[in-house]
């Protein structure tokens, strides 16, 4: 049982149900009909022997008085009855057989077995594989008749009625079985079908998805999983282009540094081709080392994503801390760095607000000119850090999210990018339910602002 | 000598990259100019386009190299696409463009110069002999001159000098050059290469330009 397929079981068990109401119906039916049968039987029965014990006492009446009466009632019973009569004469404590064709003995209905349920006027009994009614007429004029009625009628019958009730249920089970499984195959097909789908992702193939047209259970099921295989593609599509980009990103500093090595210990370089050389090492060591510092980051946060510790920031405090750790790279651009805030706080675990602003400022500076201008406000639930530099096409405003998208990729590598600043800003945003929005026009500069749950609002 | 020194043409957006293969390029004798973005090549290229060979990456700003490699087939420069992309799509999409060769990134030095000079070979920009320090080789004929005397070498210390001579002031380890010359990995065979480098000092008399490089291998000093 435990190994058929859901189809067949539910098939053979609907089966078997049918077929046992069918039984049950169909014999309780066969017994009602059999009892009311039976009695209409025993009613006509007793009807006849009631008549043919009149008839019989009329025509013993008209040969009371004669000698020889057994010889008449004899007559009688010859001519005028069909058989099934037995008739006894009592006469000083003796019985005597007066007539009897039938299958009966005398000592039979004398002393014979009889069926319980009888009573002193009629008696059931059994005899060589037939059903009889013995009726008892009591004493008339000496003379006591046995009225035999034969009912095996009635069976006959009920086993005819048995039989078509058999083959009835027979022929429902049958129909109920085709039914059911053809039935059953539609309904399952979904099902099938996502089993297969199901397989085939298993093994790797997220492209896969079933096809819903009907919105009952198994649709239901259908369209979760087809959210479930865009979320599978999506997750697997994003982990793919992110070690696609990550091999680049280490493929490249490791082609410049086993190329220079190589080229260090094999050839005789000058002192100056020498020197340039070691300095391209350098460099793309850091770089590498900056690479798997954020790399770290990225990871860690997205770890920690369900035990943020948030609390209530100054936006002061956070603007100031930002422009301490930020000066380097500002004051080394000679950026006129400005902020503004209304003296209000904000909502969010500090370390990580602290590393989205720093991300920012930097971004605000690798994207402006020299002497430019980065500015930080606070106003509304929103923080916004705005620059005049460089700006961001609309189509790359989509991208500069993704991990390791750079817009300008020799520029913001010579300023040390690793391209996933702001995929470590975006994934923090995300954790915080903290919305981030990029206004930007090409040549005149970019304003990211953040935009907090007023908590005022919240509670 | 060639009777030019011959011209590549490198277009690679990391500057660290491009000036590492211009360096090896240079010690081994031939001319590079350097494009970080694929655009500019593409333009300067109309005006400049007596290339050799061209060194592409894949992944440029302005114009990628698949692009570019349909500008080189206008000028019919040889293409070797050095790319860090190694999936068979971006492969097949390059080599049936049309490019020569196609290296992946981080790439061996000297497989690469190998590489080139097998390119190089290919369309004949390579001349059929070359004079180094006081012989004259025929690569056509695998033959070797000294002062307008033949000098018999057997066919491995033939290689073994063309290996030396294409790579000169370039450190050969010997694995390198048993694997090159010999076309085995097989580590303990390592001294049938000293064997042969001292064959070939005898031969030509060139034990002051034939170093021993310690721990690495040998270097033809020119």
């Amino acid at each position: 049982m435990k190994d058929l397929k859901i189809r067949t079981r539910i098939t053979l068990i609907s089966c078997i149900m049918v077929l046992s109401a069918t039984i049950a119906v169909t014999g309780l039916l066969i017994v009602i009909t059999y009892r009311s049968m039976q009695k209409e039987a025993y009613a006509e029965a007793y009807k006849n022997a009631y008549e043919k014990s009149m008839d019989f006492k009329n025509a013993v009446g008209i040969y009371r008085n004669y000698d020889d009466k057994d010889m008449y009632v004899q007559y009688y019973m010859k001519t005028s009855t069909d058989g099934h009569i037995i008739c006894m004469s009592y006469v000083n404590g003796t019985v005597k057989e007066i007539y009897n064709v039938t299958v009966f003995s005398k000592e039979y209905i004398l002393n014979g077995k009889y069926i319980p349920g009888g009573s002193s006027e009629y008696r059931y009994v059994k005899y060589k594989g037939g059903k009889y009614i013995i009726f008892e007429s009591g004493i008339i004029d000496n003379y006591c008749l046995y009225i035999i009625e034969n009912v095996s009628y009635v069976d006959g019958k009920i086993y005819r009625i048995a039989l078509y009730g058999v083959v009835i249920t027979g022929v429902v089970f049958l129909i109920t079985y085709i039914i059911l499984a053809l039935l059953l195959r539609r309904q399952f097909r979904p099902l099938l079908k996502l089993k297969k789908t199901t397989a085939l992702m298993a093994e790797g193939k997220y492209d896969v998805r079933v096809e819903v047209n009907k919105n009952d259970e198994v649709g239901q099921l259908g369209k979760s999983f087809n959210k479930m295989a865009e979320a599978v593609e999506k997750r697997d599509s994003s982990l793919k282009m992110f070690m696609g980009n990550l091999t680049h990103e280490l493929k490249t500093p490791m082609t410049a540094i086993m190329g220079y090595s190589q080229t260090m210990l094999s050839v005789n370089l000058s002192e100056e081709e020498k020197e340039e050389a070691l300095m391209y090492i350098n460099d793309e060591c850091s770089r590498l080392e900056r690479l798997s510092k954020k790399l770290m980051r990225l990871l860690e946060i997205e770890n920690n994503g369900n035990n943020l510790e948030l609390k209530c920031i100054d936006v002061k405090w956070l603007f100031e801390e930002t422009g301490k750790i930020t000066h380097t790279v500002i004051d080394s651009k000679g950026i006129l760095f400005d902020y503004s805030d209304d003296g209000g706080t904000i909502y969010a675990e500090p370390d990580l607000m602290l590393d989205v602003m720093v991300n920012l400022v930097d971004n605000a500076v690798k994207a402006s000119d020299k002497g430019g201008r980065v500015e930080l406000s606070y106003n509304n639930n929103v923080i916004s850090v705005r620059d005049y530099g460089c700006g961001i096409s609309e189509e790359e405003q989509e991208k500069i999210l993704e991990p390791f998208y750079m817009v300008d990729k020799s520029r913001s590598r010579k300023s040390g990018g690793a391209g996933l600043g702001l995929a470590l800003v975006a994934e923090i945003l995300r954790q915080q339910d903290i919305s981030l929005k990029i206004d930007s026009v090409v040549g005149e500069g970019t304003k990211i602002s953040l935009q907090f749950v007023d908590k005022t609002m919240n509670t | 000598m060639t009777k030019r020194r011959l011209k590549i043409l490198i277009v690679e957006d990391e500057e660290a990259i491009a000036k590492m293969i211009a360096m090896n390029l240079r010690v081994a004798n031939y001319d590079t100019d350097i494009f970080h973005d694929g655009r500019e090549a593409c333009e300067a290229l109309r005006e400049e386009h007596f290339y050799d060979l061209a060194l592409l990456d894949i992944m440029l700003p302005g114009m990628d190299g698949f692009e570019l490699l349909e500008e080189m087939k206008k000028y019919e420069i040889p293409v070797i696409f050095l790319t860090a992309r190694d999936d068979i799509e971006s492969k097949i999409q390059g080599l049936r463009g049309g490019a020569e060769d196609y290296i992946v990134k981080p790439f061996d030095v000297l497989e690469l110069l190998v590489r080139v000079e097998k390119v190089l070979e290919r369309n004949n920009k390579l001349s059929d002999t070359e004079k180094v320090l006081d012989i004259e080789i025929n690569y056509k004929e695998h033959t070797v001159k000294q002062n307008g005397q033949e000098i018999v070498l057997k066919p491995m210390e033939y290689s073994l000098l063309e290996l030396l001579v294409k790579n000169r002031n370039m450190a050969i380890s010997r694995e390198k050059i048993l694997n090159i010359v010999w076309g085995t990995d097989y580590y303990g065979e390592t001294r049938t290469v000293d064997v042969h480098i001292g064959q070939l000092r005898k031969k030509l008399g060139w034990s002051g330009y034939i170093k021993t490089v310690s721990k690495l291998g040998y270097r033809l000093e020119v």
